[in-house]
């Protein structure tokens, strides 16, 4: 302005100024409609921060990366802060490990320890991975490795989806990630008419006894050291995240690392923040207004959509081997947005016969949907890199 | 790229495949740790990450150690650099009261006598035929105390962090099994029944400000090379006397250590790939190991006995054994003993100044070695 | 170019070693939980 004073408000985009709208709706939708505002609202401030021009606090190179620099280049201007966080918290993946290690510490495994076969939900509640996986690609709008990464929203779980995208597809990771984060709370919604559709009012009513079994303290230490050395002998690209979480339950179970578990809890919190960001520092508006993301986001509910319909029918399909059948509602848990779709079909079961509580039940098969969106992160490690 | 599928597809069976036999062994050795840290208790908080990082270590084909594996820029971002021993010791540092010790000032002759199991080990080493710097990270089991372990190792032998960090941290835990029998084995009946009284003198908040300071200053000028380790754990104590800093405090307390202990602990575990853990020299590493703490213990009971003399009968050698740096578990230890033999005895607080003198101890000792080594050319 | 036979073969192949792996998780916890409850039963 009259060459004295340098503003911003001429580099403005209209693209800028929708971000910032955008930017907006998540703080908003974070702040007052509480849908996961640990993570929208930082994301949303990120946008903020990257759509408002010159500030340079992050910048990119040509195909719209974050540049890459050492810490001499942020004091020459030729990089911002927020690239550093980049490149040593998010490419190297030392962020969404963590995380996953203080979501660990968080997890109670005793329904899944006393039902084991809710594991198996877990697995077939990844479906709708699949699904998205294979429409994303034969559409032709998606590279194969884009692909998984749409696919893999559908595990419902988002540190395996921030660390498979860093690693298959880091330009889709601000889209991928905010849609994943903000669709775990339209879970609710998504889920029960899925579930209604592909179960039966008699299945629904299937009475499942209120306790469950207690499980003891050696099962509870076992069994993260189990699921860990089982998964990464069979699916060793999966080690990291399996590893992680198993890590962070270890601790919590223990009894004797309490310290530690709370230091999982906190670095949890730290993390998430500096994860927000940098997400949302990965929306400049030239990233994101781009068709695709508008594919992505219509994709991820698709993704939602089936991956409760493979724990619906995983569920459906057991049942024909049981003398004491299982309420299949409990398997449309199996997709791991915790603990909301158990409360999904705590509701429903509730809705069919008053008398059910199939809460704890449902639980089982929701932390088992964590170690499955692990894996399949690690199939599609191993089959794409 | 079919390749790659089939690769993904017979992923099932790799992971077996590329077993080297030191893998299986390494993670029933990671599940001992965490069986000893768990159910037995010993040291958990390091000996359950560190069972934990062995294992995730030795699994084939995760590459959690390579050139980017997520587990290599823990370590080299917090052990290459020495950053998380040194956070740890800041916190120490903050938890330690040096009251005791300053009141009686001529009991940190124990601490100091408390140190030559480490040099003793050194030249054991040495004249077993271990390469100088390996013998230094050796005789630094010696010292009882985790972070200056973990620094001296990553720095001058880190092939060796492993062994010596499993080594230190499950001797500190038996503690009290490893001294008692060596206490009694060098002091007799009379002896150990003297009353040493209870402390009365206070020391005045000057002299507790001072101490941090003054002994980083000369410490510093003394032996630079240990001045990381010494002026953190002064900085720690001083943040703690001072009084007017205490959310740094409380963060340098409990925060900062337990996520640095996390990650420390992860790293540690992650040194201990199979084929650099398991061989012979591991062992004798471990033995030594346990040698030098026996010494370390059989020193300090050896001078408390020259003390008492000294001082005419007025001084418990079984405060001696609290020379080494296994804080507080050492002076619990010795109040434990000494009331055994004279119910009236209350060597806790002596106990006390003698184990904080010998933390103090250690990290000069560790520093002093260091600074000979360098001036030797050795190091 | 869309390979469909990639496709189809990654996503196949994909959902069905996942599906195997929990199994055979879930078969080795089910088994390990069996035998500690006993243990627990007999004392």
């Amino acid at each position: 302005m009259f060459g004295l004073y340098e503003s911003a408000l001429e580099q403005m985009t209209l693209g800028n100024l929708a971000m910032l709208l955008i930017g907006g709706v998540l703080i908003y939708l974070g702040i007052v409609k509480r849908m996961e505002p640990i993570l929208l609202v930082p994301i949303g401030f990120g946008i903020f921060m990257v759509n408002l021009p010159i500030a340079g606090i992050m910048t990119y190179t040509p195909d719209g990366l974050p540049a890459f620099g050492g810490l001499k280049d942020i004091a020459e201007g030729k990089i911002g802060i927020l690239n550093l966080l980049y490149y040593y918290g998010l490419e190297t993946e030392l962020i969404p490990l963590l995380i996953f290690l203080g979501v660990g510490t968080l997890m109670d495994f005793s329904p899944t320890i006393a039902r084991p076969i809710s594991l198996v939900f877990g697995a077939t509640a990844q479906l709708g991975v699949f699904v998205v996986f294979l429409i994303a690609y034969l559409s032709g709008m998606f590279s194969i490795n884009e692909s998984a990464c749409i696919g893999i929203i559908g595990g419902s779980d988002g540190p395996p989806t921030v660390y498979l995208t860093v690693a298959l597809a880091p330009s889709l990771l601000g889209p991928i990630t905010m849609v994943a984060y903000s669709y775990m709370a339209l879970v609710p919604i998504l889920q029960p008419p899925v579930i209604r559709l592909l179960t039966t009012e008699k299945e629904r009513k299937i009475m499942m006894k209120p306790q469950i079994r207690k499980v003891s303290k050696l099962e509870l230490i076992l069994f993260p050291i189990i699921v860990f050395i089982v998964a990464s002998l069979l699916d060793p690209k999966s080690a990291p995240l399996v590893g992680m979480l198993m890590f962070g339950n270890l601790l919590r179970v223990s009894g004797v690392t309490e310290r530690l578990a709370r230091a999982g809890g906190i670095l949890n919190d730290i993390l998430i923040l500096l994860l927000g960001i940098s997400v949302g520092s990965l929306m400049p508006a030239q990233v994101f207004f781009h068709p695709r993301t508008l594919l992505i986001i219509g994709l991820a509910v698709l993704a939602f959509i089936f991956s409760t319909a493979g724990g619906l029918l995983g569920a459906k399909f057991i049942n024909l081997f049981l003398k004491e059948k299982i309420n299949p509602i409990i398997g449309a848990a199996g997709v791991s947005a915790i603990p909301m779709a158990a409360r999904v079909a705590q509701i429903e079961g509730q809705r069919a016969n008053p008398k059910n509580y199939l809460l704890m039940h449902a639980l089982g098969p929701n932390m088992a949907g964590a170690i499955g969106t692990s894996l399949v992160a690690g199939i599609f490690m191993g089959m794409l890199r | 790229m079919s390749e790659a599928i089939w690769g993904g597809i017979q992923g099932l069976i790799s992971g077996f495949a590329n077993l080297h036999w030191s893998n299986p062994i390494m993670i029933g050795i990671g599940c001992l740790l965490l069986y000893l840290g768990i159910k037995k208790d010993f040291e958990p908080l390091l000996l359950v990450p560190i069972g934990f990082g062995a294992i995730l270590v030795n699994i084939p084909l995760a590459g959690l150690m390579e050139e980017e594996g997520f587990l290599r820029i823990i370590y080299d971002a917090g052990i290459m650099t020495e950053l998380f021993p040194l956070l740890i010791f800041v916190g120490i540092g903050a938890m330690t009261d040096f009251g005791p010790l300053l009141e009686n000032p001529k009991i940190f002759l124990l601490g100091a006598a408390g140190q030559f199991g480490i040099f003793l080990t050194l030249a054991l080493a040495l004249a077993l035929g271990f390469p100088q710097r390996d013998a230094v990270a050796i005789g630094i089991i010696g010292a009882c105390d985790g972070p200056t372990a973990i620094y001296v190792t990553s720095k001058y032998a880190p092939h060796l962090l492993g062994a010596v960090s499993v080594a230190a941290y499950s001797y500190m835990s038996l503690v009290p099994v490893i001294q008692p029998p060596i206490m009694r084995l060098l002091t007799n009946e009379e002896e150990r029944k003297i009353n040493m009284g209870v402390v009365r003198k206070s020391v005045s908040k000057t002299t507790k400000l001072l101490f941090p300071l003054v002994v980083t200053v000369i410490g510093g000028l003394i032996a630079p090379r240990g001045l990381p380790l010494l002026g953190t754990i002064m900085l720690g104590n001083l943040m703690k006397e001072c009084g007017v800093v205490g959310r740094l405090t409380k963060a340098a307390e409990n925060e900062i250590p337990n996520i640095v202990t996390l990650l420390l602990g992860i790293s540690i575990g992650a040194t201990m790939d199979g084929r650099i853990f398991l061989k012979p020299q591991t062992l004798i590493v471990l033995g030594l190991g346990f040698l030098a703490i026996c010494l370390d213990t059989a020193c300090g009971v050896l001078f408390g006995k020259v003390m008492k003399v000294l001082t005419g009968g007025k001084i418990n050698p079984l405060i001696g054994a609290a020379g080494i740096s296994a804080y507080p578990m050492s002076a619990r230890v010795v109040q434990r003993e000494g009331q055994k033999y004279n119910p009236k005895n209350y060597l806790l607080m002596h106990a006390m100044g003698a184990n904080t003198g010998g933390q103090v101890g250690s990290v000069m000792a560790a520093a002093v070695m260091l600074s000979v080594l360098k001036g030797m050319g050795v190091i | 170019m869309v390979n469909w036979k990639l496709a189809f073969l990654i996503s196949g192949a994909g959902y069905g070693i996942n599906i195997l792996v929990l199994i055979i998780i879930s078969v080795i916890i089910w088994i390990v939980s069996f035998m500690i409850q006993k243990k627990e039963k007999a004392q």
